[in-house]
């Protein structure tokens, strides 16, 4: 019977956590496996150049790409230029007239700058490779294309007429540019069909879908296309090959191989079938499936990194059951005990991984490199904040797996998109972006030393044999007295702070910046996906209150606990100083992420709506800023004088406590929208400077405040 | 020469227009066990609050280890142990819990004494705080202040919540840190019997003035009653010293008096012609005198 009431609880306890175990676990594995799917669909074909040319370990190298998008300023313009200055690859996405509308913001611009004319072969001439992602193409479009004579690879996937092209114009004017490009060697044509393609004396690879095959090699191919040695051909998930398509293939009298490739990636049976028939009927051919998944390496790294991320898993399980067993004091069958060190070092290994893997994969991307970063800090962090062994252990143990899927999972998944959004929009030539995440890895970093250093005392709470205790230095002994001479080495306000620790709300923080920061690498690929996000961040609106008001509340039961804490072995001022500090260092999450709120959804927007003002993204931000501190700064003194007992209690009541994110949220609305831009700088000033003035009479309120203030008998 | 560790001089508190302290003195040496007595709103735990430097005074001065009150610097602090009228812990912690962090903060810290007191009152390290009654959270209060093994131990009302057992063993424990006499003890409470119990001075708070601190048992040799039959009329109160309490009742005086010796009494026999019955008192038949 105890035993079954052991297990049950156990699962309750499981239960608890299920919540933060299961949206990390299937909803990163969900996303993850659609966006494996996606691309076997779209851009296999981007492979083929990268594979045999710049690849590392089988995926892209990002270095050398530019992703131009529907929006675009002067100052985009211009800084376009520059990146155009050293060779590169372009990629146009998603819209119609983008090649043209590119092409007269380029000459316009150098026209304003030189005052002569200019032509856009000279402005584009470096660039080398030209890929087109389910792009519109107008008439306007193929006329400039046809003047970047010097390509040497252009890839079309799913390119299409718009609908103020006839089928003819398309056909002939799509021939006539790619008539144009003597240089061309590798060309990719699937989407709208083309035909009538002239001469191209250096063309190699050529890929095709399947029902063009004939119209696209009618006539002298071996005139037309000289050197063209490879095909490769995108098998339809339904239909026949003709014999016709057999029937010119065999009249490419140069051709060496023919590639076969699905865009469907359940049609295995279908491109094995189609296989036989191609060898059968082309037995002088080379005949190979095109198989764009991952590469041997690529998979043995793949399972390596599932089995590290199944073992973390594990062991998460085993300390979420033996917290439970531990509290009645009972063993469950099948739980291992005593495996939270070797959890640690999972988690540090798995944190490793993800940084060796960034890298290897040629990301270029900041987060990659951050995440991790931030996540070593994460479980010191709580393991520091939370009191009680019961209640650090499935915190370290959920905060590992957490960073563990972040880093392991998403990092492949943000290298599927064909666009490659996170690289793009991460990819470390945004000074502003990169001053932020240098500021936030800085800060960081040097918040989590202390907690780092108090570590031992965490681990010798495990256990004696714990092995991280030996290599940190620390003591093993998990008596008093060690433990005080662990915790008196950190300063008064986090010895403070840990009395007011909430597990729960850096759970319910850190779950929305994961969340978000997840729905931000697939905001590049869908607009559905960026609806999703939108929504997601209205609703996430509420979070911030939520968690003020346990914070209030958790630090105003803190006032009563003043009477007995007050005669603490510190002086007055110390005393004081360090609420202070523990106050913000408890809210420090939340103040960063009102900060931060401005960088990270400023931009999003300013991609996304309409703005009427003219004023750069870098402006609302900076304005958004500065509200924000001084939001935050007035907060964190109103709730100091509230702790101290100076204030009233209804000041952190509901209407005060609303007012902090409203205000926050309701200012970045104004500023976002553009709408009333002047104002809304001047409040932030205002803000800034009442929350700078709070913030330096704090510290003579609190020197002088009385405890408690009221009459007590 | 006589170290105090609390001194008060000319003490004065007021809330507004409320004066609650109007002038307290009160000097308590090294190893002295003192029981602050009062009646409810008297004053006490406002007193304390000052000596921990919590209140700030209006007017007078407050020292404690030597050091004012108000400036209390962490090597005073260390030195001190406080417990509250109504202890405050953190709900979702557990006992273990509560002792470490309260451990956190000092340097010396007796964890086998901690355990030991925790076994004898009776309180399980892994009972969370929430579900603590009031007497279990003053028990508590009691073992974390005893933890670092202060010099100076200041109770506010420690045993209003404890039952009569537990308020039994509380006094045991008093005594017993108080028997090297290193220790000096200041404790609130308007429980005569825990004072008559316990502590070896007696300090009586009333009207914001320290009425009365004197050793317990001197001021029991010191304040008597005396029953003086047929003395109406024969005995006046000016004939007595340190008159507390005059009642005259069926030809007989009833007289509380502080300063009590059996000359006085003679001398009134002889020169008044009257029968002078003395009659010991326990504490709180003093304390209603000094009222």
């Amino acid at each position: 019977m105890v035993r079954i009431y052991c297990v049950l609880k156990s699962l309750l306890y499981l239960f608890w956590w299920v919540p933060l175990l299961a949206i990390p676990l299937f909803g990163v594995q969900y996303m993850l496996m659609s966006a494996i799917r996606a691309p076997l669909t779209v851009s296999e074909g981007t492979e083929i150049d990268d594979r045999s040319e710049e690849l590392v370990g089988g995926y892209w190298s990002v270095v050398d790409r530019e992703y131009l998008h529907s929006r675009n300023d002067v100052n985009e313009v211009r800084e376009l230029r520059k990146k155009l200055s050293s060779a590169g690859t372009l990629v146009f996405a998603f819209s119609a007239g983008l090649l043209e509308q590119y092409a007269k913001e380029l000459l316009t611009e150098s026209e304003s700058e030189s005052g002569a004319g200019a032509d856009i072969r000279s402005l584009l001439g470096d660039v080398r490779k030209m890929r087109f992602v389910n792009c519109g193409f107008t008439v306007g479009d193929w006329e400039i294309f046809s003047q970047l004579s010097d390509l040497e690879v252009v890839e079309f996937h799913g390119v299409k007429r718009t609908s103020e092209e006839t089928s003819e114009e398309y056909v002939q004017s799509s021939a006539a540019a790619l008539s144009r490009l003597p240089r061309l060697q590798t060309l990719l044509l699937t989407g709208e069909s083309f035909a009538g393609v002239g001469r191209m004396p250096e063309l190699r690879t050529l890929g095709l879908e399947l029902r063009q095959v004939e119209s696209f090699l009618a006539g002298d191919v071996a005139a037309r296309f000289p050197r063209l040695e490879t095909i490769l051909i995108r098998i339809p998930t339904e239909g026949e090959v003709s014999a016709g398509v057999y029937a010119r293939l065999r009249g490419v009298s140069q051709l060496r191989e023919v590639h076969l490739w699905s865009g469907d990636a359940g049609s295995t049976g279908l491109l094995t079938r189609h296989l036989d028939n191609f060898r059968r009927q082309l037995p002088g051919l080379s005949v190979q499936r095109r198989d764009w998944g991952l590469s041997f390496e690529d998979k043995c790294l793949w399972v390596l990194l599932q089995l590290s991320l199944a073992a973390a898993a594990y062991f998460m399980l085993c300390g979420v059951l033996e917290t439970a067993s531990q509290g009645m004091n009972v063993v469950i069958p099948g739980v291992c005990r005593a495996h939270q060190q070797v959890l640690v070092m999972m988690y540090l290994l798995v944190a490793g991984a993800g940084v060796l893997l960034a890298w290897c994969l040629g990301v270029r991307a900041w987060l990659p490199v951050l995440a991790p970063i931030l996540g070593m800090s994460l479980p010191t962090t709580l393991l520091d904040a939370i009191p009680g062994r019961l209640l650090r252990q499935p915190m370290l143990l959920s905060g590992s797996l957490m960073l563990g899927f972040s880093v392991t999972l998403l990092i492949p998944a943000a290298l599927y998109f064909d666009n490659l959004y996170l690289c793009a929009a991460m990819n470390g030539d945004d000074t502003v972006l990169n001053l932020v995440l240098l500021c936030l890895t800085a800060g960081t970093v040097l918040q989590s030393l202390p907690a780092l250093r108090r570590m031992p005392k965490h681990l010798a709470e495990w256990g004696q044999t714990s092995l991280l205790v030996v290599v940190s230095g620390g003591t093993s002994g998990p008596g008093l007295p060690a433990v005080n001479s662990s915790l008196l080495q950190s300063d008064l306000a986090d010895r403070l702070r840990s009395g007011t620790a909430m597990p729960v709300l850096k759970s319910l923080l850190f779950f929305p910046v994961m969340a978000g920061s997840q729905f931000l690498f697939f905001s590049g690929t869908s607009d559905l996906a960026i609806k999703s996000l939108k929504s997601s961040l209205y609703w996430l609106g509420f979070l911030p209150v939520m968690l003020i008001a346990q914070k209030h509340s958790i630090w105003q039961m803190h006032r009563s606990r003043l009477w007995s804490d007050f005669v603490l072995p510190c002086s007055r001022t110390e005393f004081w100083l360090a609420l202070r500090a523990a106050v913000f260092r408890d809210l420090r999450w939340f103040y960063l992420a009102a900060i931060l709120l401005p960088v990270a959804v400023v931009p999003f927007i300013h991609s996304g709506v309409e703005i009427r003002s003219a004023r750069s993204v870098l402006q609302f931000v900076l304005v958004w800023v500065v509200g924000s501190v001084g939001v935050c700064a007035m907060h964190h003194g109103v709730l100091c004088r509230i702790v101290a007992g100076s204030w009233a209690g209804w000041v952190s009541g509901v209407p005060g406590v609303a007012t902090i994110p409203l205000t926050i949220c309701a200012q970045g609305l104004v500023i976002v929208r553009g709408e009333a831009f002047g104002p809304a700088a001047v409040l932030s000033l205002f803000l800034f400077l009442t929350g700078c003035l709070l913030q330096w009479k704090l510290r003579g309120w609190l020197e002088s405040a009385e405890y408690p203030s009221k009459r007590i008998g | 020469m006589t170290e105090f560790l609390i001194e008060v001089q000319g003490l004065r508190k007021s809330f507004g227009d409320l004066e609650v302290l109007r002038g307290v003195d009160l000097a308590i040496p090294r190893g002295e066990l003192t029981g602050l007595l009062g009646t409810n709103g008297a004053g006490k735990s406002t007193l304390i609050r000052c000596l921990l430097g919590m209140l700030r005074p209006t007017g007078g001065t407050a020292s404690l280890l030597g050091c004012k009150s108000w400036d209390l610097a962490d090597s005073q602090k260390s030195r001190l142990g406080y417990v509250a009228q109504d202890v405050q812990l953190f709900p979702r912690f557990r006992v273990r819990d509560m002792v470490e962090y309260t451990a956190a903060f000092y340097a010396r810290w007796d964890a086998n004494l901690v355990r030991e007191q925790l076994e004898r009152w009776g309180l399980p390290e892994s009972k969370q705080c929430g579900v603590l009654s009031a007497g279990e959270r003053q028990k508590l209060g009691i073992v974390l202040a005893l933890g670092h093994g202060p010099e100076l131990l200041i109770l506010d009302e420690p045993a209003a919540s404890l039952d009569p057992q537990a308020r039994r063993l509380f006094l045991e424990s008093l005594l017993q840190l108080a028997v090297d006499g290193e220790r000096t003890i200041l404790f609130s409470t308007h429980i005569t019997s825990d004072i008559e119990r316990a502590a070896s001075h007696l300090a009586i708070l009333q009207g914001g003035v320290v009425r009365l601190h004197s050793e317990v048992d001197g001021l029991k040799d010191r304040v008597k009653r005396l029953r003086i039959p047929g003395g109406v009329g024969r005995v006046q109160a000016e004939d007595l010293p340190g008159v507390l309490k005059w009642c005259e009742q069926g030809g007989v005086v009833q007289a509380t008096i502080d300063g009590y010796s059996q000359e006085s009494a003679q001398r009134l026999r002889e020169q008044r012609g009257v029968e002078v019955l003395v009659e010991d008192l326990n504490l709180e038949d003093i304390f209603l005198a000094f009222h």
